[in-house]
């Protein structure tokens, strides 16, 4: 089971935790990447992420069929938000559930590594003075 | 030939829109397009090596030759997660 998408509103980490459950699954690998408080720093308000809907999509299904074609991933789910989310809300939850706890590790990480390399997703950090699109330091 | 253009995050700020439809030359190049931007929006040369080419929501390079109808992309490095 494959299901990767990108919503507006709060994810909820329960309900695509026990969507599906695969009895074969031996590991539930569920990596919740949160918008923290400060940042280098600075007091951070919220973040505004911006995506490039088709492509973010595309580029997001991309990587989860490589991870499935390494790893022997039974659900793979993977959701992005966009536009404003606060701090201590989840910005991306990925799911990824292996028949042993090694392999879900690895994709896991290997799923996060891809998507901030590559996929169009940019977030602008809003300060107590002022703001900034965090790709552009590079 | 017609392509549509479309910008996010900085570059998007500096062009001042985030989607248009623009009338190039036929065989134009991404390189050619980005001229045509730069000339009208300066600041867009102190971001040209760090912009990233997607057409048609595959990423690409500024030597790719357009056709007509193309949608291509320009943004900056991406900071998604």
């Amino acid at each position: 089971m494959k299901r990767i998408y990108i919503q507006e509103a709060p994810l909820d980490p329960g309900a695509i935790l026990e969507d599906n459950v695969s009895p074969a699954d031996g590991s539930d690998l569920l990596f919740c990447g949160r918008v923290r408080n400060n940042s280098r720093g600075r007091n951070v308000q919220h973040i505004d992420y911006q995506v490039y809907p088709e492509m973010a999509v595309k580029e997001m299904e991309r990587i989860a069929e490589e991870a499935i074609e390494k790893w022997r991933i039974n659900r793979c789910v993977i959701v992005h938000r966009y536009g404003r989310v606060m701090p201590g809300e989840s910005s991306i939850i990925i799911l990824v559930s292996t028949p042993h706890r090694d392999e879900s590790y690895t994709a896991s990480r290997y799923i996060i590594d891809e998507i901030k390399k590559r996929v169009p997703v940019w977030k602008k950090e809003l300060y107590d003075d002022g703001s900034e699109w965090i790709g552009d330091r590079n | 030939m017609k392509i549509t253009i479309k910008l996010f995050a900085s570059i998007r700020d500096i062009c001042g829109f985030e989607e248009k439809e623009m009338t190039l030359p036929d065989s134009s190049t991404v390189d050619e397009l980005i001229n045509i931007l730069e000339l009208e929006h300066r600041k867009l040369a102190g971001k040209r090596s760090s912009i990233l080419i997607a057409v048609n929501e595959e990423y690409s390079t500024e030597g790719r030759i357009l056709n007509n109808r193309d949608v291509v992309a320009l943004f900056p490095p991406v900071s998604g997660g």
